[in-house]
């Protein structure tokens, strides 16, 4: 069996398991410093942001920025705008229709604008994916400052399956020139949420 | 004699001067990026230290990280399945896909399924491949490999893809990027929605978790694995890692070095299938437990595939990843592919001028150059280069080992190089007098002038 | 200062440019030193160990141990020589003799700044000069600094030249990129190799250098034979040559 014999001619050259080393003591940073560090590299890697000040409207924030959207698949409790419903059992075809979806970001993180998402906030995990537009809420507590902290946090959190979103969807597969919208989301915009 | 390949490559590559500096700028931005990047992380280089050494002990390791990895991805509903070589690996795809009764596959960038030949196996059995990531989908349908492990159509003029999407998927013949990218997006997002399978790479695997982590910008990976029934995930054996916590380590040096971004777009974590789905990953070993065997090569098992040590090369950004004739070009592939067929590519090792940049961008810290030098002796060694400069260094060495000797060659190529260039010119020298001129060769050596002037000597 | 100290002229050099080793000779010479020349040395072996000939040079190598074996400092008007020895002499049995001369070759501004502590070498060069680090100096002997590792144009060759009188050192695009001679690479890849050293020489012409300097004539050679081969108006010198106060 392949297997077998692949692990034997493996372990012909393994010593003794030993304690791996382990990455440096994670970063950290005053708040105010993580939201100015996580806005400015949003900016870098295409994404927008929007701050949401207490007594405003998450809907009025959202209609505002994308007023041509129908097809909106809203995943946040507070915002239920959704005009497509999007579950576990959508099809391939129905999710490629959705125009915006909203998705709530666990955390993110400053040094390089990602946003935690994992099946816990989804109702399917090609939303974020298939949407021609990705909103993102996240409240600024929330930052924290390296991959390093990051992986902290998520430690001994379960879940089936989650990504870091780093800005909308883009290449420069051609002569090296960026094109911000692949075959993802053509914006993504995050909204800091100062309401709680 | 074996004929020189990769010079041979590159000769052709080079008589179009305007594309040669095209393709060497191109490049250069991108090394520029990375060091920007870079140097916006101060503790980078601590970081590359680490990176190096979390490798090196799981590379150490791998049978025990490997063996964890299955049970928790076993424990997680992952189906695992191990390949020994290329084609026991394209058949467990073929016959999962198969099983499912899965005509139209959807991929993400896989350099491993390059490896593997996947595509041209899967069409013969009459599979739908469609490439997802735009670099790649140029290349397939163009009917090339990638010439780049991350930009693998980095070769391609805008005008040239312009021609090509015309032809293939009707497109006016506009090369405007944007276009292009908007024409590919259409056309992708329609075959990611109704493919029957689709396939990843893995950039890492980890054992403590049994996750494995797929890094894109496009997007691709994500939307072909979760809209699709299945999921196969290819990765070499070398791509296992202890823990979460490494992932911060790669994760933050991954994408500066590759293309000088902070981190991909998308960082996807695949754990447990989606409901409904099926999630397989097909562990490949094709060579690797033979490079780990060989003690001065097992470093490069580290190798993260970021694409850095070809972009900062001054050999590859002027002869193009064609030139080096296998799947991972550049300096990393000079490296690897010897391990895979010395005969075959025995030219690569030769194909550097050891400058040591690789090195110094390598976020993991392999020595290339020293393996460089390292498949040099062992090609000539074992009976991979030409008769005629085996013997010709046998000669100079023999030459070299007593001053007597040195002395006489010395003032008869002097005495050459004065009155009759021709004859070196004719030469195994010859190549050199293409494109530049002999040294003005001095009637009187240093030693020569040490003996008269200081007459100790 | 009491201390033994050999000069090792590349073969090369030896043969092809003697005005370099007599240059370094003399440079060295101004510092007082008593240099000698141990005529039985020839070569350190790289040509063939570069081409993956490692047991044809074995002879040369023990050769030149035996050479320098009495020495305390062995200095040599190339980095990539030295780089050879100190990095690649792993194939000889590592005897105390061997070790030592391993530990004891210098590159000439290497030598002349971190052992002789050269500030000034109050010589006059009125020029416009591009410096051309060779890649076993830069990135193999670390004696400058590297773009690759986020730093900035610098290096023992650099600090010496910015003290001569009245030269203008002019900042290249690219100011540590190789030159594409490589050895055998120069001729097994002449395509590539002549196109990199192109590319190297019109770096340094298109910001004003009238001379390339370096400290490897190897480099030089390459570089030299492609202006000669196109009638570009520059010329190449070792720093030797400008270090010694000739050339002006």
């Amino acid at each position: 069996m392949s297997r077998d014999l692949i692990l034997a001619a493996l372990r012909t050259h393994q010593g003794e398991v030993s304690t791996p080393p382990s990455p440096p003591p994670a970063g950290a940073g005053e708040p105010d410093e993580l939201v100015v560090g996580f806005t400015a590299v949003l900016g870098q890697v295409g994404g927008r942001y929007v701050e949401r000040a207490v007594g405003s409207g998450l809907a009025e924030i959202v209609r505002s920025i994308y007023p041509d959207a129908t097809r909106i698949v809203s995943a946040v409790e507070e915002l239920p705008i959704s005009t497509v419903t999007v579950t576990a059992e959508s099809t391939a075809a129905e999710l490629v229709e959705v125009q915006l979806a909203i998705v709530r970001g666990r955390f993110g993180v400053a040094e390089n604008a990602a946003i935690w998402v994992d099946d816990a906030q989804l109702p399917h995990r090609a939303l974020p994916f298939v949407a021609e537009h990705c909103v993102l809420i996240l409240r600024p507590e929330d930052l924290v400052a390296d991959m390093h902290v990051a992986y902290a946090v998520l430690a001994g959190n379960a879940y089936g399956w989650g990504a870091f979103i780093s800005g909308p969807s883009k290449t420069a597969d051609i002569e090296q020139s960026l094109v911000i919208g692949a075959q993802g989301p053509r914006t993504l915009l995050v909204v800091l949420d100062r309401t709680q | 004699m074996r004929a020189n390949t990769h010079a041979t490559a590159a000769a052709t590559f080079v008589q179009d001067a305007e594309r040669t500096g095209w393709h060497d700028k191109a490049l250069w931005f991108v090394r520029q990026r990375r060091d920007s990047a870079a140097q916006a992380v101060p503790e980078w280089e601590a970081l590359r230290e680490l990176a190096f050494a979390i490798k090196r002990h799981a590379v150490g390791n791998l049978a025990h990280y490997l063996e964890r990895f299955e049970r928790r991805a076993t424990e997680n509903g992952v189906s695992v399945h191990w390949a020994r070589d290329a084609s026991e690996h394209n058949a467990i795809v073929l016959d999962i896909l198969r099983g499912r009764g899965a005509r139209r596959l959807v991929k993400s960038k896989s350099m491993l399924t390059e490896e593997c030949r996947l595509n041209p196996f899967l069409e013969r059995s009459g599979i739908e491949v469609v490439e997802t990531d735009l670099g790649e989908r140029i290349v397939q349908l163009a009917g090339e490999e990638p010439s780049h492990i991350v930009l693998p159509a980095i070769h391609r003029k805008k005008e040239e893809v312009a021609a090509l999407f015309h032809r293939e998927l009707g497109t006016r013949e506009d090369p405007d990027p944007a276009y292009l990218t908007e024409a590919a997006r259409h056309h992708l997002r329609g075959r990611m929605a109704a493919a029957d399978a689709a396939i990843t790479g893995v950039n890492f695997a980890v054992a403590e978790t049994g996750a494995m982590v797929v890094c894109t910008n496009e997007g691709n990976a994500d939307l072909g694995a979760h809209l699709a029934p299945v999921h196969i995930a290819c990765m070499g054996l070398e791509k296992v890692i202890p823990r979460t916590e490494h992932l911060g380590v790669f994760l933050r040096l991954l994408a500066r070095s590759g293309t000088g971004q902070p981190v991909t777009a998308y960082s996807s974590h695949f754990v447990r299938p989606r409901p409904g789905a099926e999630l397989h990953v097909v562990i490949v070993d094709n060579g690797r437990t033979a490079q780990l065997a060989r003690a001065d090569f097992r470093e490069s098992l580290h190798c993260i595939r970021c694409g850095a040590c070809l972009n900062t090369c001054p050999v590859y950004r002027r002869s193009g990843g064609h030139s080096y004739g296998v799947t991972v070009a550049g300096p990393i592939g000079a490296i690897l592919a010897p391990g895979f067929d010395l005969a075959r590519h025995a030219s690569l090792p030769f194909a550097s001028t050891l400058c040591g940049s690789c090195a110094d961008v390598c976020p993991v810290k392999i020595d290339i150059p020293r393996q460089l030098y390292r498949w040099r002796q062992i090609a000539v060694a074992e009976g991979h280069v030409s008769w005629r400069k085996r013997w010709s260094m046998r000669l100079l060495g023999a030459t070299l080992a007593r001053v007597s000797r040195y002395e006489r060659a010395g003032r008869l190529v002097r005495r050459l190089l004065r009155h009759a260039p021709g004859v070196l010119g004719r030469s195994g020298l010859t190549p050199w007098s293409l494109s530049r001129e002999l040294p003005v060769a001095p009637q009187e050596s240093f030693r020569e002038w040490y003996r008269r002037e200081r007459g100790t000597s | 200062m009491g201390h033994r100290v050999a000069l090792f002229v590349p073969c090369y050099v030896d043969q092809l440019y003697p005005q370099v080793a007599r240059a370094t000779l003399e440079v060295l010479e101004r510092y007082g030193l008593d240099i000698e020349f141990p005529p039985s040395q020839t070569c350190c072996g790289q040509p063939m160990a570069n081409a993956g000939c490692e047991r044809d040079a074995l002879a040369t190598a023990r050769g030149f141990v035996r050479a320098f074996a009495d020495y305390d400092f062995v200095v040599s008007p190339s980095g990539s020589c030295v780089y050879h020895v100190r990095h690649h002499y792993d194939v000889l049995q590592q005897t105390d003799e061997v070790r030592r001369v391993r530990g004891a070759v210098y590159e000439l501004c290497q030598f002349l700044v971190d052992v002789l502590k050269v500030d000034d070498p109050d010589i006059a060069f009125p020029h416009r000069v591009g410096i051309h680090v060779g890649c076993h100096a830069q990135r193999g002997l670390r004696l400058a600094e590297s773009s690759e590792l986020g730093e900035t144009p610098g290096g023992v060759m650099r600090r010496l030249l910015k003290r001569v009188r009245g030269i203008e050192l002019v900042e290249l695009d690219r100011f540590d990129e190789c030159c594409g001679f490589g050895g055998v690479f120069s001729v097994t890849e002449e395509a590539v190799s002549a196109r990199m050293g192109l590319d190297r020489v019109q770096d340094h012409e298109r910001h004003g250098a009238e001379v390339i300097t370096s400290g490897d004539m190897s480099c030089l050679m390459h570089l030299e034979g492609i202006i000669r081969r196109q009638h570009l108006p520059i010329r190449v010198l070792h720093v030797a040559e400008i270090l010694n106060g000739r050339e002006a």
